[in-house]
């Protein structure tokens, strides 16, 4: 052993290990590194510039398409099966069904324009493709698909009727400008839903355009664009509808790019095994434009002052709010859906999209949800909801004669007509993923315990405020009372999905 | 808008199930949520409140025990609230009532001793009604209808709308109430009481036929958070409107005194002018954000809920006594002596245990014995806090002369208005609480400049009456102190005038006290601390920077700026009030008084690591190793330049050498794990000793580093102790005692002059003996001084936190630390001095290559004159 020469090397590592493992074992827990959010943003592959790539002419859209097909030649194939081209979901199993359906705003109603089926013209200057305007849209044709809708970024392609570009559209211009979709390429519908700027789902309007980081911390302050958090691939974006796909897959969360317990403060962690990180940074939304809360179709039709925010002849009558405190209700990120054809008691209000969950629930979070209230046509005779045909020279909005508009409609959706209609309540509710304020001004406790809170604690089944009768976990003081209020509370027991 | 919001939560829950909103319907619905939302709003306000969830309806009595619908005569709540609640038993033990008895209330300089109880009655309603109006109490007592006070306290108008104009703009927007706008007032009374030109009354609409109250006019209720700020100051529990900052207004007390705002709003959403109020995301306090009450830490301290003092009294053995009174009990006499900081005690430490949330934290328990929870927890304070208050000149009203600290980066007048100044805040400074028990911790402090006349041998307050004569003559100021007052001449005294700033001025009014027969008027001047509890901020809020307090600049021996005396006097520092002075008040660079506080006095005893240094040790230090190095390098350079002239000179061939086994693997493995433990020791007190060289550094990290080594370096001092003494190697340390003095001579000329002369070394090195007398000795005062000391020091101020007990009675950390400074600094010398003796082997890194390899080359003893200090070596002696 004396001899041995490196045995100096030996002692210095005996030295180092003697001191390192004291050290690792007995010195104070260096704070954790925290998780890097930014992993998980893509980079952004920057943008070929196609001036020269396209000379056009281009006379059609789908002149367009071809051009673009000639390089990706998979797109059109891509984009002909996604939701956005087909509005059809995969088959799923809906809750309370036995076979798997089909489900999209092909062929599902909503209480707001109430549907696409014979209104294809109208509601179809939102599909991404040309020329869709009644029941016998081919979706094979891969010139049908319309790629500048997401891509131009001229901010000059503009669609119509049928979803053709409208009058006076520079179709080269518009091709030649292709790049990543933008803000504007997505919002120039989803901003839009309903039939206009900040109308439907009361999380996504136009001042999601350039947002101030006051309404949107993603898009404000680090500038997001929709398809950073909606990945992408192969044309299939990610994200889902809770109000026309009942598919989970595709769901996008926070904690895809957040840790679920990153907050400083551990009190604050304790929430994120029943609060969903939307119900505190999301404290109000529509907070620069109005949405719409209540639509009533039963007076529409008279001669009566018109405001877009209150009332017009052809839809009725509505109610906006602005800077809107959401509703709460326990979510597991499952939705029944009401279909064409299904029952309900026009006495009861009824929900289009009960979403699932309860207090009881483990996987059920409570969730910000933007609730929209409608009366709309329904058949008194099968009390079934009607499909009415509003858009064309025949529908509703040129006629204004409800029994027409819905026999067309009713034709067009494949239900029976017993030519006796009302008008029964029903309710959506939005879940409120976006505007997402920044982390200081998310509901401190105060907002939601206390004399001030903005929850209705009982009707989310707790006997009273968590933070005095303990949270869900906990052994319920009244148990069985409790139950019954989750019950009567939660939007399921509407009944008007099955 | 919060209206509309309202408006959309009481249409879901009222109007969306089942319900056909055919248009008119649907506005009719959407209206009552609207009115329905407003009341809702609207209740802490006035209007209607809401009825008490639990107390029963009860008659109002007058002091004949006669209801007050009937005999009209103003509520006696001893007999209203007595008829079921032991008012007797209250009155007694309450300590709202015991503070404001004449006799227990003590000469005040802030409020001039103006704060007697006037002879009501003590007010239940103030308290426990959910819509009390202390404004309208206010009025009535400033009006001398004592004995309406608390029947004024349940007029729900806003009192504005109910009492003469005049008086309304009088009268101090006091109520946390008074800042949420306020409906026009109904046509019908909403309260009980109303006030007419006539007199109060009684609301005919309020009683039942059996003359109690009806059950939506019973709004009894345990104490809100801002019936108590009524009194103590800003208490904002509404999260929808904007908190109106509170600036230096004297009836927000505890705001106004140290500028503690109790509020769950961030700073940043509420409506203060408050510096870089963007950023300023936290809540003005953590407990109100986290929905807690005053009265959940300042419980009535018999409430059965919270008591932990139960009959069990010390018995060890039981955590809690069931026995304990039962709610009806508590409720019939609820002894209402509150928790605070001296009974009962909310000591933070009742609901937190640091230790949990401050792993991070090295020395937990000497950082929370030396310091309140306060101290890091309340580092800066929003709110603008009196500076001085001079009763000495007093302005046309009669009130004294302020100064607020916090309000545009220092101290200023008070604002006209909330939003007319730039509200800065400012940081506490940090003076020992002094508690019952004798111990002492750093704890935030205000410290006011309260300056006001006295007169007699005892100094003896002047009575403000007679300081008012002195001023005013009614409500304007006589002649001459206009004339020797009003330096602009435009008729009035500005806060800028009213000041005693010249002798001509001090006598004049003292003169004038002497004329009232007031004799030998002078001013006097002290600084009253007011202590800092609420305001409080969690973790990411708090101080938690190591150097915050560790370093040259320490937070915790800042200069405190201090409001002016009157007439430039230096302010005495107050006894008895509850703190003990660690430091003293002197001037800042631009002649401003500062509390400069110390922490090394006597009665401190502090040592704060990085700030903290004994200069003379560091100088002492420095000393040494600068003369040690300069000593080495010279003998370095002459050995080089008389080896050359040797080898020029053809000099001497080199002595023999031979290859010996020196160094055990043992040996070598523990001197080198010392060394490097030594050094790691050495710069990691160097860091903890002067921080702000090494800012980059976790301060934190260094302590704790510092610690572990110290545990390695001792377990390989005791292995290695052990090693010597089984092996009898201890022998090689121990010089023995024949010839020692001679051969350390001997050795000594060597390294003097042999050495130079490439003269062969005194003694043999041999694996038995491997030392020379020199090293002996050194090493002997190393390893049984030096080292021993070192550890002994630093295992005792380790122990400041394990075992405070016998490190205090050791000297504490004042004693201890610069001893232990100055060992490291001897230390340092020995290293370099012992590095350098490791080259004067035969060639320079022989000796450390011994050391790595084990072998060492030392000459031999046939080629030199090397004496063998073998015992049986022939050393001519």
């Amino acid at each position: 052993m004396r001899d041995f020469r490196y045995l100096w090397l030996v002692g210095l590592l005996i030295t180092v290990g003697v001191i390192a493992i004291p050290v690792g074992l007995l010195t104070l827990d260096p704070p954790p590194a925290a998780a890097d959010p930014w992993d998980h943003v893509p980079e952004r592959v920057p943008a070929t510039d196609h001036s020269t790539l396209l000379e056009g002419p281009f006379e059609s859209g789908s002149d367009v398409t071809r051009a673009c097909l000639e390089c990706h030649e998979d797109a059109a194939e891509q984009v002909s099966h996604t939701s956005h081209f087909t509005w059809l979901s995969e088959p799923v199993l809906l809750e309370g069904r036995d076979e798997p359906v089909q489900i999209g705003k092909a062929n599902l109603i909503n209480n707001f324009c109430i549907g696409v089926q014979s209104n294809w013209t109208g509601c179809t200057r939102c599909h991404a493709g040309y020329g869709w305007s009644d029941a016998s849209y081919d979706f094979t044709d891969s010139e049908n698909v319309d790629c500048l809708v997401c891509h131009d970024q001229s901010g000059g392609y503009v669609k119509g009727t049928s979803g053709l570009p409208a009058e006076g559209v520079d179709l080269l211009t518009a091709a030649q400008s292709v790049g990543t979709p933008t803000r504007l390429n997505c919002g120039g519908c989803h901003f839009n839903g309903g039939g206009g700027n900040a109308v439907k789902h009361g999380d996504l309007d136009e001042s999601l355009y350039y947002p101030a980081e006051s309404v949107d911390v993603h898009m404000g302050r680090y500038d997001f664009l929709c398809v950073d958090c909606h990945q992408t691939e192969d044309h299939v974006i990610g994200g889902r509808s809770t109000t026309s796909s009942a598919s989970e897959d595709r769901q996008i969360a926070c904690t895809d790019c957040h840790e679920p317990t990153l907050h400083a403060d551990a009190r604050i962690n304790e929430h994120t095994d029943t609060v969903a990180c939307q119900t505190c940074h999301i404290p109000t939304t529509a907070t620069r434009y109005e949405t719409k809360v209540s639509w009533d179709w039963s007076q529409a039709g008279q001669d009566r002052e018109e405001d877009p925010h209150e009332y017009l002849k052809i839809k009725g009558e509505f109610l906006y709010e602005g800077d809107v405190v959401p509703s709460y209700a326990w979510f597991n990120g499952q939705v029944e859906r009401y279909l064409l054809g299904d029952a309900i008691d026009p006495a009861a209000v009824t929900v289009l999209n009960p979403v699932q969950g309860g207090i009881d629930d483990a996987g059920s979070l409570i969730y910000p949800f933007k609730i929209h209230d409608a009366q709309q046509p329904y058949d008194t005779v099968f009390n079934i909801l009607l499909q009415p045909n509003t858009v064309g020279e025949l529908g509703y909005w040129t006629t204004f004669d409800w029994d027409s508009a819905l026999q067309r409609g009713a034709e067009a959706a494949g239900i029976p007509y017993s030519g006796q209609y009302d008008f029964a309540a029903t309710r959506m509710y939005w879940v409120q993923s976006h505007m997402v304020v920044p982390a200081e001004r998310a509901l401190t406790c105060t907002d939601c315990h206390g004399e001030n809170s903005r929850m209705d604690w009982r009707a989310l089944g707790y006997p009273g405020d968590p933070l005095e009768w303990g949270g869900r976990d906990l052994p319920q003081v009244i148990a069985d009372d409790s139950a019954q209020i989750a019950q009567a509370a939660t939007p399921v027991d509407a009944e008007g999905g099955s | 808008m919060s209206l509309r919001r309202r408006s959309f939560i009481g249409h879901a829950e009222t109007g969306r199930a089942g319900t056909r909103p055919y248009g008119a319907w649907l506005l009719t619905l959407s209206a009552a949520a609207f009115i329905l939302a407003a009341v809702l709003l609207l209740a802490p306000a006035g209007a209607q409140a809401q009825e008490s969830p639990l107390h029963p309806t009860f008659p109002l009595l007058d002091t004949e025990g006669g209801n007050v619908i009937t005999s009209g005569a103003p509520i006696s709540t001893l007999k209203t609230c007595g008829s079921c609640h032991d008012s007797a038993f209250i009155t007694e033990h309450d300590m709202h009532a015991a503070l404001w008895s004449a006799e227990a209330a003590a000469w005040d300089p802030l409020t001039y001793g103006q704060r007697a109880r006037q002879g009501d009655e003590i007010n239940c309603f103030l308290c426990h009604s959910g819509d009390a109006n202390n404004a309208a109490r206010l009025e009535a007592l400033a009006a001398g209808e004592i004995a309406w006070a608390n029947t004024a306290t349940l007029i729900v108008e806003p009192v504005e709308a109910l009492i003469p104009a005049e008086a309304g703009e009088a009268s101090p927007e006091a109520t946390a109430e008074a800042e949420v706008p306020a409906e026009p007032a109904a046509a019908a009374p909403a309260g009980i009481v109303v006030a007419t030109e006539f007199g109060y009354a009684y609301n005919p609409d309020a009683f039942a036929a059996d003359g109690s109250l009806k059950p939506e006019y019973v709004n009894i209720q345990d104490p809100r958070s801002d019936a108590c700020g009524s009194c103590h100051g800003q208490v904002h529990v509404q999260t929808q409107t904007p908190l109106a900052l509170s600036v230096c207004d004297d009836s927000q007390t505890r705001t106004f005194t140290t500028g503690q705002v109790v509020s769950p709003q961030r700073i940043s959403s509420s409506g203060a002018n408050v510096s870089d109020r963007d950023t300023l995301a936290r809540p003005w306090d953590i407990h109100a954000e986290r929905v807690l009450n005053c009265v959940d830490c300042h419980y009535s301290v018999n409430n059965p809920v919270y008591t932990t003092n139960t009959p069990s009294g010390d018995l060890e053995h039981l955590t809690f006594d069931p026995r304990r009174l039962d709610f009806g009990e508590y409720l019939e006499r609820p002894s209402h002596q509150f928790a605070n900081g001296s009974e009962g005690s909310p000591s933070c430490t009742n609901c937190h245990d640091a230790s949990v949330s401050h792993t991070w934290l090295p020395y937990l328990e000497r950082h929370t014995s030396a310091l309140a929870c306060e101290s890091c927890h309340v580092p800066q304070l929003y709110a603008p806090a009196l500076a001085s208050r001079d009763w000495t000149v007093l302005t046309a009203e009669g009130s004294p002369v302020d100064t607020c600290r916090g309000i545009d980066g220092g101290i200023a007048s008070p604002p006209d208005s909330p939003a007319a100044a730039l509200i800065t805040g400012y940081q506490p400074t940090l003076l020992q609480d002094v508690d019952a028990d004798g111990s002492s911790a750093l704890s935030p402090y205000n410290l006011v400049t309260v300056s006001y006349w006295v007169a007699g041998d005892t100094a003896q307050p002047v009575e403000l009456d007679a300081v008012r004569a002195a001023y005013l003559d009614g409500d304007a100021y006589t002649a001459d102190v206009l004339a020797a007052f009003d330096s602009d001449a435009d008729g009035a005294l500005s806060s800028a005038e009213l000041m005693l700033d010249s002798s001509a001025k001090t006598d004049l009014i003292a003169a004038r006290l002497a004329g009232q027969g007031i004799t030998g008027a002078r001013i006097s001047a002290e600084i009253v601390p007011y202590p800092i509890h609420h305001g409080v901020i969690g973790g990411s809020y708090a101080t938690r920077d190591c150097q915050a307090c560790h370093q040259e600049d320490s937070r915790i021996t800042a200069a405190f700026p201090l409001g002016a005396a009157s007439g430039g006097a230096t302010p005495t520092l107050a006894e008895d009030s509850g703190v003990r002075w660690n430091g003293s008040v002197g001037a800042d660079g631009e002649g401003l008084l500062t509390f400069q506080p110390e922490t090394q006095t006597p009665a401190a005893q502090l040592y704060i690591f990085g700030r903290d240094s004994q200069q003379v040790i560091d100088l002492l230090g420095v000393l040494i190793l600068l003369g040690t190095s300069l000593g080495v390098t010279a003998h370095a350079s002459l050995r080089v330049i008389t080896a050359r002239r040797r080898a020029k000179q053809g000099g001497q061939a080199h002595h023999g050498v031979q290859r010996e086994y020196m160094y055990s693997i043992y040996e070598r493995q523990w001197h080198w794990l010392q060394t490097a433990v030594i050094f790691g020791l050495t710069f990691t007190g160097l860091v903890i000793h002067r921080p702000q060289y090494f800012s980059a550094l976790s301060f934190a990290w260094m302590v704790d580093l510092h610690n572990v080594l110290a545990l390695i370096l001792v377990i390989n001092a005791a292995l290695s102790l052990f090693y010597h003494l089984a092996s009898g190697e201890i022998k090689q340390f121990i010089p023995r005692p024949y010839g020692f003095f001679d051969q350390a001579i001997q050795q000594a000329l060597f390294y003097l002059r042999g050495i130079f002369r490439g003269d062969p070394h005194p003694f043999e090195k041999t694996r038995d003996h491997k030392m020379n007398p020199l090293q002996q000795m050194t090493y002997f005062g190393i390893l049984n001084v030096l080292l021993p000391l070192q550890i002994i020091t630093g295992a005792l101020m380790w122990g400041a936190q394990q075992f405070p007990a016998l490190t205090n009675l050791l000297g504490g950390l004042p004693f201890l630390a610069p001893f232990h400074t100055l060992i490291a600094w001897l230390f340092v010398t020995f290293i370099i001095a012992h590095i350098y003796l490791t080259t004067t082997g035969h060639e320079p890194l022989a000796g450390i290559k011994a050391m790595v390899g084990g072998y060492d080359e030392v000459e031999t003893p046939e080629t030199g004159a090397a004496t063998s200090i073998k015992p049986s070596a022939e050393t001519g002696d």
